[in-house]
């Protein structure tokens, strides 16, 4: 099958194909959603090594569980879900941990996050924007960084984090201010 | 209008999902009141500050996916389509099968007629018994957990009845059975202090009943939450246990975090 044969696959063969444990398949679907599936992990977590390790059991845990998807849901919705909770997972370790500033490893080539020299004035609100984001609390986090990161509509968050939409509205305006709030202190 | 209220249609706002009476009210809002606006601009600002975040490419996870994968199952690196024959070989596999089945159940049908609502299995046990040295051992279980159906592992969940989070795994998994080898103890201790054991056992299939009807998995009660003060655990716990190794294989304690415990309660459910 060519590359092209694979792309043009509706997602429900694909879902198909991984059932009957076509590697290509697979391949595929981490494809199509590993970037967004990073992105969001990379704002709930960081830059860090474990952002790359839950990219990885996102994917892992949604190939064990295929018997128990039944389309309802998007599979990027799935995805999502997975990714939070692992995400959520990760910040409750550090926590134990007492590892409440993010530890950023910056001799891994993947972990470079922009190039400071292409604009030095806007990758400084960057960077502010960025560490405010990551002394969130994570219940905040999880709906500031799908709603205005990633762009996800109300509705769509709400079945991310199977939540109600009242809930993400509210979490939402506080997380929004919160983080204004801890910007202005940083900066 | 509540703030709380203009706040949701501000947010609706920005996904374009205002109805026009809504968007006229929020507009009226806004006119009205400079707080709201400096709201607007602070969401729009930081909307755009954090979609601006950019993020190197990292390297594709989907090596490492697969190559974990292949390790727990076998990928079938061949997209051929399947010999005819061997096609043929498991469809009559799957009608020999199904025949056996309803033989089976033909049978069992025969000798063991359920009574009516006897589907609802809501147990009550010698607590004391099943805990005497559970940390260490899970020999005890052999007489009061399903023993025949399992071997080796045992995976009890643990949910103490403080605030019937029971009712949202029921509505979860209404009508669904757990797969083998696992157990689900409730303690009700908090719920009916006062109560005799009997009381309290009845009350709780009634309850059941009436709330869920009948074909549910089946559930341990633990009237007098002694296996919370030996699993010494402040919210819900998943334990696997090893019959064979004597121990605890495994353990998550979840506080009282009820969406990380109802998530990963799922794999315990099956159709």
């Amino acid at each position: 099958m060519t590359s092209k044969q694979v792309q043009a696959i509706s997602e429900s063969e694909l879902i198909g194909a991984c059932r009957e444990g076509r590697e290509y398949a697979y391949r595929e679907l981490i494809s199509r959603y590993e970037e967004r599936i990073t992105r969001t992990i990379l704002g709930m977590l960081g830059p860090t090594p474990a952002a790359l390790d839950t990219a990885q059991e996102t994917f892992i845990r949604f190939f064990q569980s295929l018997d128990q998807y039944r389309g309802t849901a998007k599979v990027s919705t799935y995805l999502l879900r997975i990714a939070i909770n692992l995400s959520l997972n990760e910040l409750k370790r550090r926590e134990r941990k007492q590892q409440k500033q993010v530890d950023i490893a910056t001799d891994d080539a993947w972990l470079q996050v922009e190039d400071a020299t292409a604009d030095p004035g806007k990758f400084e609100t960057r960077q502010l924007v960025r560490q405010a984001l990551y002394l969130l609390p994570p219940e905040f986090r999880a709906v500031v960084v799908l709603r205005l990161m990633d762009g996800y509509s109300v509705k769509e968050v709400a079945a991310i984090l199977d939540l109600p939409e009242g809930t993400v509205c509210s979490r939402l305006m506080r997380g929004q201010k919160k983080l204004r709030a801890i910007i202005e202190q940083i900066s | 209008m509540k703030t709380s209220d203009i706040h949701e249609l501000l947010i609706y706002s920005f996904d374009n999902e205002l109805t026009e009476e809504e968007q006229l009210r929020l507009q009226q809002a806004l006119t009205a009141s400079p707080d709201l606006q400096r709201v607007k601009e602070s969401y729009l600002k930081m909307r755009s500050e954090l979609a601006d975040l950019t993020f190197e490419a990292s390297p594709s996870v989907a090596d490492a996916v697969m190559q974990q994968l292949s390790v727990s199952q076998k990928l079938q690196k061949n997209n051929q389509p399947m010999w005819p024959l061997k096609k043929i070989g498991i469809w009559l596999g799957l009608i020999i099968l199904g025949l056996a089945g309803v033989l089976l159940i033909r049978k069992n049908m025969d000798q063991d007629p359920p009574e009516k609502g006897s589907s609802i299995t809501i147990e009550q046990h010698d607590v004391s018994a099943i805990l005497q040295k559970m940390d260490q051992t899970v020999d005890q279980f052999d007489d009061t957990f399903e023993s025949k159906n399992w071997e080796d592992e045992i995976s009890i969940i643990y949910i103490p009845g403080s605030n019937d989070p029971f009712g949202r795994v029921y509505d979860k998994h209404k009508g669904k059975k757990l797969v083998a080898n696992t157990q689900f103890i409730g303690g009700f201790k908090e719920m009916m202090a006062d109560w005799d054991p009997e009381q309290k056992k009845k009350h709780l299939q009634e309850a059941f009943r009436v709330r869920y009807g009948k074909d549910h998995f089946r559930i341990l009660l633990d009237f007098e939450s002694e296996i919370q003060a030996r699993l010494k655990t402040a919210g819900y716990a998943i334990i696997r246990l090893s019959k064979k190794d004597r121990k605890i294989i495994s353990r998550k304690d979840y506080g009282f975090d009820r969406i990380a415990f109802f998530k990963d309660l799922q794999p315990y459910f099956k159709n």
